[in-house]
């Protein structure tokens, strides 16, 4: 088990490298000097001598990459000129924004994901399995802004059960508990956009594999020593399924951001599709960089979580068989 | 699993994924096969409307100077007026046609899909054919890189070249497809490995042709149809991701496209509703279309390899 | 003399698949005794698994039992609700299968796997369940059961995941143990142990045994009656000396001279010609009438004609064929 975890820590090393090297590749590949790329476009001469002396970039090519490695070996992936602070504080403060949105909608999507895909796998080829079939096809190809539009259209404006845009209503001044509640409500819209889009992928893979599993012998050899249906569907074929799911929840989580940041655009929700989007108008670029790289990262260790938590589900994997 | 030849660690879920298809039945017969599959492919429903969508698609994308001569960037009319028989998808905030925008639209999410695909089935097959032919080394090295473009995130990677390096299509068809080979790459491996193994290629070795004859006239027609399949999965991801980028303003500004219709309308949400829900239904039923076909296209080819899929 | 323990009658279990309908079962009947071990024998295809999984209520879409009746010590198990079949499987009928690993969950310990069973046919606390699971592995053979319980079945060889199955079934002490090809996928070595084991269980326990399985010499061994396969139908009925002693049926004569074991004096080892036919469309009248030697030898017409019923010739003999009318 230890053994194992090592090596998927030195597996994912090369990886993390490889992520470093692209965005070091894109910053000076980009049209026009890679101070612009590397510390934004409207900074002063001070400042970009500063960035200059601190990524080497007077020195030579060759040995310029290796200064670039070893800042971000120290954890700075840049300097915001506008903000006035390294690229990665600027992030870390709108990622709460970010992960409030994002992580109850992936609970919620997981939820509804596993326990209807399971249902359908159950019921192949009911009237629930094809909603839900139906379902998960469009929900592959609408595009979450849009949909986030439409929710804004309909529920907010239209109906004006919710409000429009914003994190809380400011000028209602609530405080304590009918604070949170406000949060809460102005929650509700971005979470059902993101859950739309987070349902299918999950949803799609948990049927697939609990399909495959109901065929496997051990549930007719469960079924023979009296366990029901049901009990089947979730103490046998679920569990066997697992695998998979995990996997296409950990592979989906730079999926998951990209909507998430649409979403907030619609919404007005400041995290960090604001930040984003400011930084782009702004041409920031050391925040948008900061971005891909921490994002990349992100993306790596999520995989091995769920190379580790397969070997908490899996006792073959466990065993290293 | 035997021939994959990479011991370390447990086989993941996509290298089990990708070692079925090309395996089995790399030496059937095309012309039976083509066959075969059509009438399956009939059969299904599901697959004959992603055909039915595809097709509506490519007329609209092909016959736009048919359907709506004119300019969409031109004033048609008054700025926000809603539906009506002047205007069946009504005017935007500077007066342009909807409707106008909407098909000439068509074209540009085509462009971008099937050039994504393209640019992407060469470089999968490619680097997983050269991977899986010349083996040892070689094939390390390029299977890291798979690794390497399957960790990065497509969005954010598209989105920062094209903020660094200009708005542009042709910028974003080649970062999407630079992303987007994984899969294509490791189907083309495990075909050209499993089809490596049979005699016929043995045999042709003995005859002492060369590893690029075989490459050319053996492996490549047996792997080149999943292959084919998958590409075609990648249509609609890309034409999602293009819609997403122009939403957030860093589409190409000389194109019209859904994406930065729907940008623009994020301001006149209140004031004009029409704005925002034509140019996205057709995102929806353009990318619903080409994903219904490519999944009928894999059910036949690749009938292991299905996933979800990132889509933007 | 009392009822026996379970009694099929006019059993049909078909597959209604897109090439038409498949009779896997077509008029299966025969009865088993309290502590009676009987042989289904038949080449694969012939329908002895499906017979048996019918007899377990354990037929899926897209199969379906479409006549038929098999009542089990009172009970009618055809057409009873789910909640009476959980009820009956594992404690009263339990079953072991072919492929023992692939027949335990991966992901749930031997252990638990076993409670599964004991929780459903016991009335044994937690932790009463985790002794008994213990004192079973010992019981069916295993070594160190105190570790092996904890395993799980990747960890298991074959020989040992198909005691663990045995053990799953002995879990709730059954009346009948459904052993479909048991020991076919083991190796030889294994297969003798297994085949003692099971053999003395059954008289330990007095259990009932189905023995379904294409080997006469398993059968041979252990069994008390056997009932041969043909088709879907039961060909041949009858104890295991009559059945090598004095068969009646061609089929069930083939099936004995192309058993290896025959070829004892210098005769050459017989096949059948021709092949299981494919139970889509039999052939009107005996369906092992194409491949049927005596049929040509004795000029027969009806077997084409008309199907043959079960005649007995013999007391506890019975027999489909128009050469026994």
């Amino acid at each position: 088990m230890v053994r194992y975890t090592v090596r998927r820590l030195l597996q994912a090393v090369p990886l993390v490298f490889g992520a470093a090297v692209v965005t070091w590749i894109l910053i000076h590949a980009a049209p026009g000097d890679p101070i612009v790329a590397l510390a934004g476009e409207d900074g002063d001469a001070g400042y970009y001598a500063m960035m200059r002396e601190r990524f080497g970039l007077d020195r030579p090519l060759h040995e310029q990459l290796f200064v670039y490695l070893g800042r971000l070996a120290q954890g700075d992936l840049g300097f915001s000129y506008r903000q006035n602070r390294s690229a990665v504080s600027v992030i870390l403060d709108q990622l709460p924004a970010t992960l409030l949105l994002m992580v109850p909608a992936l609970a919620v999507a997981s939820v509804i994901g596993i326990s209807v895909g399971t249902l359908a796998a159950a019921r192949k080829n009911s009237a629930l399995d094809n909603t839900a079939r139906t379902a998960t096809l469009l929900g592959h190809a609408v595009p979450v802004f849009w949909l986030s539009q439409v929710l804004l259209l309909l529920f907010a404006l239209r109906f004006d059960w919710f409000p429009v845009q914003g994190r809380s209503d400011a000028r209602a001044g609530y405080e304590g508990f009918r604070a949170l509640l406000d949060v809460g409500h102005h929650m509700v819209l971005p979470i059902a956009a993101l859950v739309t889009v987070y349902v299918p992928p999950i949803m799609r893979v948990t049927r697939a594999a609990v399909i495959e599993n109901l065929d496997e012998m051990y549930i007719r050899a469960a079924r023979a020593r009296g366990q029901s249906r049901r009990r089947v569907l979730i103490r046998h074929a679920l569990p066997n399924a697992m695998l998979p799911i995990v996997t296409v929840i950990g592979s989906q989580i730079g999926f998951m951001f990209a909507g998430s940041v649409l979403v907030e655009t619609v919404f007005a929700w400041p995290g960090l599709g604001r930040l984003l989007l400011s930084a782009i108008l702004a041409r920031d670029f050391a925040i948008i960089t900061a971005m891909l790289l921490m994002l990349s990262v992100t993306i790596i260790l999520m995989n091995l979580i769920t190379d580790l938590v397969y070997s908490l589900l899996d006792p073959r994997v466990r065993h290293g068989t | 699993m035997a021939l994959e030849g990479r011991a370390a660690g447990p086989v993941t879920l996509r290298e089990r994924a990708a070692s079925g298809p090309g395996r089995g039945r790399p030496g059937r017969s095309s012309a039976r096969a083509a066959r075969g599959s059509w009438r399956r492919f009939a059969s299904n429903p599901v697959a004959v409307v992603g055909l039915v969508l595809t097709v509506l698609f490519v007329l609209v994308a092909a016959l736009t100077s048919v359907i709506a001569p004119t300019d969409p960037f031109s004033f048609a009319g008054t700025p926000f007026e809603p539906p009506s028989a002047k205007h069946w998808l009504g005017t935007d905030d500077l007066g342009r046609d909807v409707l106008a925008g909407v098909v000439h639209g068509a074209r540009t999410s085509l462009l971008v899909g099937v050039a994504v695909a393209g640019a992407s089935l060469v470089i999968g097959t490619v680097v997983g054919g050269v991977a899986g032919f010349a083996g040892g080394k070689v094939d390390d090295l390029l299977m890291r890189l798979t690794e390497l473009s399957q960790v990065l995130p497509r969005f954010f990677l598209a989105l920062t070249v094209v903020a660094l390096f200009g708005p542009g299509l042709t910028n974003m068809v080649l970062v999407l497809a630079l992303t987007s080979w994984e899969l294509t790459a490791r189907v083309a491996r495990s075909g050209v490995l499993a089809v490596k193994e049979l005699e016929y290629v043995t045999a042709a070795e003995a005859l002492g042709s060369s590893p690029g004859r075989n490459l050319r006239t053996h492996v490549l027609p047996n792997t080149i149809a999943p292959v084919v399949a998958l590409a075609s999965l990648q249509v609609g991801g890309a034409i999602l991701i293009e819609a997403s980028l122009s939403f957030l303003g860093l589409g190409d500004p000389n194109v019209i496209s859904w994406g930065y219709m729907l940008n623009n309308a994020q301001s006149f949400v209140r004031r004009a509703w029409w704005m925002s829900v034509f140019p996205g239904l057709a995102i929806a039923v353009a990318v619903l279309g080409v994903n219904l076909l490519g999944d009928a296209l894999n059910d036949f080819w690749n009938p292991r390899s299905r996933s979800g899929g990132e889509s933007g | 003399m009392t009822e026996p323990l379970l009694t099929v009658e006019g059993l049909r279990t078909h597959f209604f698949v897109d090439a038409g309908v498949v009779k896997a079962v077509d008029g299966v009947s025969f009865e088993i005794r309290r502590g009676e071990v009987v042989g289904l024998v038949g080449e694969s295809g012939c329908g002895k698994t499906v017979t048996s999984l019918s007899i377990a209520g354990l037929i899926e879409p897209p199969a379906r039992i479409v006549e038929g009746s098999v009542r089990f010590d009172g009970t009618e198990l055809v057409g009873a609700p789910e909640r009476v079949l959980n009820s009956v499987r594992g404690p009263r009928i339990a079953m072991i299968f072919q492929q023992p690993r692939a027949s335990l969950d991966p992901v749930m310990s031997v252990g638990r796997q076993i409670g599964q069973a004991l929780k459903s046919g016991t009335a044994l606390d937690r932790s009463a369940r985790r002794r008994r699971a213990v004192e079973l592995l010992d019981r069916v053979g295993i070594s160190d059961p105190d570790r092996r319980v904890r395993e799980y079945p990747h960890q298991l060889s074959g020989g040992m995941a198909q005691r663990v199955m045995i053990a799953i079934a002995l879990a709730g002490e059954p009346d009948l143990l459904i052993a479909d090809e048991p020991t076919t996928a083991l190796d030889v070595t294994v297969q003798a142990q297994i085949l003692e084991l099971l053999q003395e269980l059954q008289t330990a326990n007095d259990m009932a045994v189905i023995l379904v399985t294409h080997d006469l010499g398993v059968v041979a061994e252990i069994a008390d009656r056997a009932a041969v396969m043909y088709a879907g139908r039961i060909v041949e009925e009858c104890s295991v000396s009559e059945l090598y002693d004095a068969p009646l049926h061609p089929y069930t004569v083939g099936l004995m001279e192309s058993r290896p074991a025959a070829s004892h004096s210098k005769s050459r080892l017989r096949v059948i010609p021709g092949s299981v036919p494919v139970p889509v469309d039999l052939p009107v009248g005996c369906s092992f009438a194409p491949r049927c030697d005596a049929r040509a030898a004795n000029n027969l017409t009806v077997c084409t004609e008309q199907a043959p019923q079960p005649v007995s010739p013999r007391d506890g003999h019975r027999v489909r064929c128009w050469l026994h009318e």
